[in-house]
């Protein structure tokens, strides 16, 4: 055992191309609770606000306090995320779905009237997005 | 399920099409979306990476452990 080990920590040394690839397949940040439930939350409130598409004017369904709660919680998963160590294969997926959640805060911000269709496609993204990445980030080896 | 993540991007990508050309986009709203599927796919691809590294993983602990039973 103590002989693997060894080989394969000087074959890493020696930067071999084809070892590299397995020891940072084999390095993987292990599975995060608050990671988890972030985008959980994030994809939860998607499936949540997609209904309400279109009647964005009618209280209490104000359809900008769900995108800013989505986004709130968006920027707080992209900044946690952001140094956790051998966690890089989730930080670009992540900062992705970041990226659309803020996108829709941006035009529901900017624009007076939102299309129904563009809101339904766009939480659908969203939702899918964050399905992913949940199935692949509740799949990692616990602590 | 990931398989049927790609599906449902090629369906969106349809759906787009087809909400466009009957109106109920704008131009604008259009092409964000257009975007959107390439951003979508981009994620669908980086989560099945990380779970086929997580199968790679898997396979590497049973075989030192198979390396280990048989030492």
């Amino acid at each position: 055992m103590r002989n693997i080990i060894i080989g394969l920590v000087l074959l890493a040394m020696t930067g071999c191309s084809v070892v590299q690839p397995v020891i940072d397949r084999f390095t993987i940040a292990p599975f995060d609770n608050n990671e988890y439930a972030m985008i959980n939350k994030i994809r939860t409130l998607a499936i949540q606000t997609k209904p309400k598409c279109g009647i964005e004017n009618i209280a209490p369904f104000a359809i900008l306090d769900y995108v800013n709660e989505m986004h709130d919680t968006a920027l707080l998963l992209k900044n946690y995320s952001q140094y956790l160590p051998k966690n890089e294969q989730s930080i670009k997926p992540i900062n992705l779905t970041y990226q659309m959640v803020d996108e829709l805060k941006v035009r529901y911000e900017k624009e007076k009237k939102v299309s129904k269709t563009y809101c339904e496609l766009k939480l659908q993204s969203i939702a899918d997005a964050s399905e992913s990445i949940q199935q692949a980030i509740g799949k990692r080896p616990r602590p | 399920m990931i398989a049927n993540q790609f599906q449902v991007v090629a369906l969106q990508a349809n759906q787009l099409q087809k909400e466009f050309a009957e109106g109920k986009l704008t131009e604008d709203e259009y092409k964000e979306l257009v975007l959107n599927i390439g951003v979508l796919q981009a994620i669908n691809d980086d989560a099945a990476n990380l779970q086929e590294n997580l199968v790679y993983r898997e396979m590497i602990i049973n075989a030192i452990n198979i390396a280990k039973a048989l030492a």
